[in-house]
Order: structure tokens, then C-alpha cells, then sequence
């Protein structure tokens, strides 16, 4: 507890004590009498001054909550000295806004007595929060102290982003050895049909295609395509992001990884996570419910770190990016270094797309007309660098707030399906 | 607002009891409400006891030319006096509703009759005081200046703590 001397105690002593020399100078006994009541608040604040002794925690009623979900924080004061009148002040992280309650509140606390604050908060941003920090603030009997604590009353709480609504995913090229939900390219055990062959020494007898031998008059099987997994890396660009009001691509890119990884685990693929920026974050392939826990506990701690520093795909560790697995990329387009790390894993021959999450509904072009040729020679810029990714075979598809992902996701799928392999 | 509005009333009362010479009691005191309302409004704290003072010395000035024995009314006009300081100090904090209105306003008007008692009670000791000699006056001008000394001891303590 810090202790001030408020100005009032100065200026009553100086008035007292002008009051009285006053009197003893012009011979005024009514002087004293005008000095007194400002000596008897000084000398009474003074007498009475002391320290207030209080216990303060913090409760919430839950440890994780949804995006945009309320929250009950309880503030709970017991006093072991008499604290008289407190104001208390709940210091609110940014991303959680106070809905019901008020904050700052003044209550009274005597000794044993224990007093209760409500507050209701909505989350309006994810992130991992630590809720409780509480100033406290009392004046003393008359008001020449003011005592103020800061209190660490923290409690932890986690926000998670709302995931947006994903029905049809992209699917990699190639599938891993697992059995999965989908259908491999590849020939071996499994439920689709794929081509027939001529019987060979080895084969079951319950993959011969009776009809077609009849008609050939030799053996002839069936051959199928086997159901396996897949391997999806999502690749968070988190070296800059573009932001209006409580609202910015990192945001919606993280929203749209949420939606994607539940959307992908519940179909038996492994999901891995990558955040390269500033600070550059990964999380290995996995699969179940676990992994997902994983991966947006990855994603609250993610946020941009401004960073000069080069980085290139080599960065990565190896084994976040497997073999035929599906990096797709969340990215504003904003920063060379991630652009140029996406175009070298297509070099690579990574199976790539990339889902560019639109910063221009969060630019506005600058003053006059120069400004706005400026803006406009940026949106041309990105046009040529979207280009750039589509000649290198990646498809691209911007997103933003006002559309569903489901559609951009489409929109790469399209891409795909018309477009071939290209050397680059 | 409540202070300023305080402030002129004292600048009314001591300007009526002056009697002659009642316009430079006045020219005091609206300097006083004056200082008072400019460091309200400015927020600087560091004023506010200039204004005070302003507005007490206007009430000196009316007791020396009036010259009309004690005034028995100078306990209320102290506690007045002392309400106008509080009310200023008051409307200069950061959330000033905070905590209620009406009890700080119980507890200030408490505050001011308790002072009125003791001004009451000063005033009964010091009258006669002139006619009860020299040694009398000394002790009265040994307790000011240990008061004086006193108080400024105490809060001299307390900021260094």
C-alpha cells in the first residue's frame, strides 16, 4: 500500500497557520476562531491516519469461454482494519468489455466484514487473458491520505476464437498411409472401385469380377481405391495484419484456422499448425480432440510481433511440414518474407493453397487524389502478386468478413480441380 | 460550482458587516470567488488554497473596519469557510460521485457544526483575553505557534513516511 499526502493537508496547515499568526498580528481573536476548524481537520486527519488492511480475490465463474461469451468476474473485499470508504477498480484486459456492474465501485468495509463486487464482461476478442488486476483506493478519515494498492489477483482465462462454419474441405493431392475418410489415388484395399485387371497368382477370389470374366472368359478383379487420411498443415502468416476498429485479418485468419483444424480432425486427418512471423510458432501433426485443444491454445497465443529479421521456409522445422501433406495458408499478402517463404514450399513441391484474408476492408485510401492513386497502385500490386501465386500453380482465394470461408475454400477448390501440375 | 456559489455568499455576509469601506471587502472577496472558480475550473489544485485565503482575508478586512468588539458569528463563518475548501477539494476529484453523494455531504455538514462548536468555544475563551493582561497574551501566542508548529510538524512527519 503506497500512501499519499493529498494537497488539502498543505493547504489547511498554511491556512491555519496564516489564520492565526493573522490574529496575533492584528489583534483578532475572530481569526482564530476562522483558522481553528482547518488546524482541527489537519491535526484530526493526521491523528486518525491509518493503513487500510484488506483481502481482496478475484473469481470467475469459468476458466474458458467462447468469443463474444459473458463472463462473471466476482470481486470479493474482506476487511481486517477498518478501510472505510474503498473504491475499487477492476483493471480490464483489452479484448474484454464491461456489460453489467460498475467499475470503478465505492463500498464501505469494516473490520470482518466482507463485501461483494459483480461484474459482468463480454469477450470480444480471443486471446489468453489474466483477469485481476484490482487498484484500490481509500482516503482517510478527513481526507489528507489517499493509501492506493495494485493487487494481483489474477485468474486465467481463455477465450476462444468463434470458428467459422466449414462444410466441404480441401482435399491434398496425395493421401498418407492411415486409414482416413478419403479416397486415395492410389490402388489397393478398400471400398470405391477403381479399375479391373486380369486375375494374377495371389489375388483373393472375392475381388473377381464374375460379369466382366464371363464376358472375357478369363479371370479378371476388381481393383479399388483405399480410404486413407491426410496430412493438413495450417500455415498462419502472423508477420502483419491490417486492423480497423476491434476487427483485423490476424482476427479472421484465426477464426478461419479454428473452423478449419475442428473441421479436418473430425474427419480423422492430422492437422498441423504453423505460425511464422515475428515469432514463429509450430505445432506437429496430430489427430483427435487433443490435438485441437493444441492447436487453439496455439492460436490465442499467437499475435504479431514486429520483427526485421529475414526468415525463410528453412526456419521450420522439418517434421512440421511432412511429406504430401496440405499447407494451406492463411495470409494477408502484407509482408515479402511470408509471400516469398509460400512460394518456395511450392518450389518445394508442397501441395500449397492459400486463402488470402482481405485487408483492404480494413485500409482506407489516404487524403486526396494521391492518395487515392496510391491505394489504388497497392489493390494492383496484390492483383499481380495473386497472379504470381496462380502461375506458380497455387491457387489463391481471397476472404473476408462479409463472406462465408465456405466460399473461398470453393474457390480454391475449383481452382484445383481445373488446374494441372506446373514446374516451377 | 456549489464552492464558488459558497465563496460569493461569505463575500455578501462580510461585505454587509463591513459598513464602511464595504467596496474594498467586496473587491476582495470577488477576487477570492473569482480565483476560486478559475482554479475549478482549471483543475489546479495548487490555487485553491490562495483562493481561501482571499476569501478569509476579506472577512478580516471587514472585521477591521467594522470595529465593533467580538463577532459572534465568526465560528459559523469559519465552518462555512471551512464547507467552501471542502467542496472545492471535493469537485476537483477524478470520480467525484463515486461512493455517493449524500453521505460525503452528511459527513461535511457534520464536520462543520462540530467546528462551529469549537470556534464557539475559542471565541467564549479569548474574550475579556486584552483586559486579563500580558502573561495571558503570551500563553495565547505560545498555544498559535505551537499549533502552528505543531500541525506542520505532523504532516512534515507524515510526507517523509
Amino acid at each position: 500500500v503506497t500512501r499519499y499526502v493529498a494537497p488539502k493537508l498543505g493547504a489547511y496547515t498554511g491556512l491555519a497557520a496564516l489564520g492565526l499568526i493573522g490574529a496575533l498580528v492584528l489583534g483578532l481573536p475572530e481569526l482564530v476562531a476562522l483558522a481553528a476548524p482547518f488546524a482541527l481537520v489537519a491535526a484530526l486527519g493526521l491523528a486518525t491516519a491509518r493503513e487500510p488492511q484488506v483481502a481482496v480475490t478475484v473469481e470467475l465463474d469459468r476458466e474458458r469461454a467462447l468469443q463474444h461469451e459473458e463472463v462473471e468476474i466476482r470481486v470479493v473485499v474482506t476487511g481486517s482494519a477498518p478501510a472505510g470508504r474503498l473504491q475499487l477498480f477492476l483493471r480490464l484486459p483489452e479484448g474484454l468489455v464491461l456489460v453489467k456492474g460498475e467499475n470503478p465501485t465505492a463500498l464501505r468495509v469494516g473490520v470482518g466484514e466482507r463485501r461483494e463486487v459483480e461484474l459482468v464482461a463480454q469477450a470480444a476478442r480471443w486471446g489468453a487473458y489474466r483477469v485481476g488486476e484490482i487498484v484500490l483506493r481509500t482516503f482517510g478519515l478527513f481526507g489528507v491520505f489517499r493509501y492506493e494498492a495494485r493487487l494481483d489477483c489474477r485468474r486465467p482465462l481463455k477465450v476462444y476464437p468463434a470458428p467459422e462454419v466449414v462444410r466441404d474441405l480441401l482435399r491434398p493431392l496425395r493421401t498418407q498411409v492411415f486409414a482416413g475418410n478419403h479416397v486415395a489415388r492410389e490402388k489397393a484395399d478398400g471400398i470405391e472401385f477403381a479399375d479391373l485387371r486380369p486375375f494374377a497368382p495371389g489375388d483373393r477370389i472375392r475381388r473377381v469380377n464374375w460379369r466382366a470374366s464371363a464376358r472375357r472368359g478369363e479371370l479378371w478383379v476388381n481393383e479399388l481405391h483405399p480410404e486413407r487420411n491426410t496430412d493438413v498443415v495450417l500455415f498462419l502468416d502472423s508477420f502483419a495484419q491490417a486492423r480497423l476498429g476491434g476487427s483485423g485479418t490476424l482476427d479472421l485468419a484465426v477464426a478461419a484456422a479454428t473452423g478449419l483444424a475442428q473441421r479436418y480432425l473430425k474427419d480423422k486427418d492430422r492437422v498441423g499448425f504453423v505460425s511464422f512471423g515475428g515469432v514463429l510458432n509450430w505445432l506437429l501433426p496430430g489427430t483427435g480432440p487433443v490435438q485441437l485443444y493444441r492447436i487453439v491454445d496455439s492460436l490465442l497465443d499467437t499475435a504479431v510481433v514486429l520483427n526485421y529479421a529475414w526468415k525463410d521456409i528453412d526456419a521450420i522445422p522439418r517434421r512440421t511440414l511432412p511429406p504430401r501433406a496440405l499447407v494451406l495458408a492463411l495470409t494477408p499478402l502484407l509482408d515479402d518474407r511470408a509471400t516469398d517463404a509460400l512460394l518456395d514450399l511450392r518450389a518445394r513441391g508442397f501441395d500449397l493453397a492459400v486463402v488470402e484474408i482481405s485487408p483492404l476492408p480494413f485500409t482506407k485510401p489516404g487524403p486526396g487524389k494521391t492518395g487515392e492513386l496510391a491505394w489504388r497502385l497497392w489493390a494492383l500490386r496484390r492483383e499481380a502478386l495473386r497472379v504470381r501465386f496462380e502461375r506458380a500453380g497455387v491457387p489463391v482465394a481471397a476472404w473476408d468478413e462479409r463472406m462465408p470461408l465456405a466460399a473461398a475454400i470453393e474457390e480454391v477448390r475449383s481452382f484445383k480441380r481445373h488446374a494441372r501440375m506446373s514446374r516451377v | 460550482m456549489t464552492a464558488v456559489v459558497s465563496a460569493a455568499g461569505l463575500t455578501l455576509w462580510a461585505t454587509l458587516a463591513a459598513g464602511a469601506g464595504a467596496e474594498f471587502v467586496a473587491t476582495i472577496g470577488i477576487l477570492g470567488s473569482a480565483l476560486l472558480a478559475v482554479a475549478l475550473v482549471g483543475r489546479w489544485a495548487d490555487v485553491l488554497p490562495w483562493a481561501i485565503a482571499l476569501v478569509g482575508a476579506q472577512y478580516a478586512a471587514s472585521l477591521l473596519l467594522r470595529d465593533a468588539g467580538i463577532d459572534g458569528l465568526a465560528p459559523l463563518y469559519a465552518a462555512l469557510l471551512l464547507l467552501t475548501a471542502e467542496l472545492a477539494y471535493w469537485s476537483l476529484d477524478a470520480k467525484p460521485a463515486l461512493g455517493g453523494v449524500l453521505p460525503r455531504l452528511g459527513s461535511l455538514l457534520g464536520l462543520s457544526l462540530g467546528t462551529v462548536a469549537v470556534g464557539a468555544m475559542l471565541l467564549g475563551l479569548s474574550e475579556g483575553g486584552a483586559e486579563r493582561g500580558f502573561a495571558l497574551q503570551l500563553i495565547g501566542l505560545l498555544a498559535a505557534g505551537g499549533t502552528v508548529a505543531l500541525v506542520t510538524w505532523l504532516a512534515w512527519r507524515a510526507r517523509l513516511r
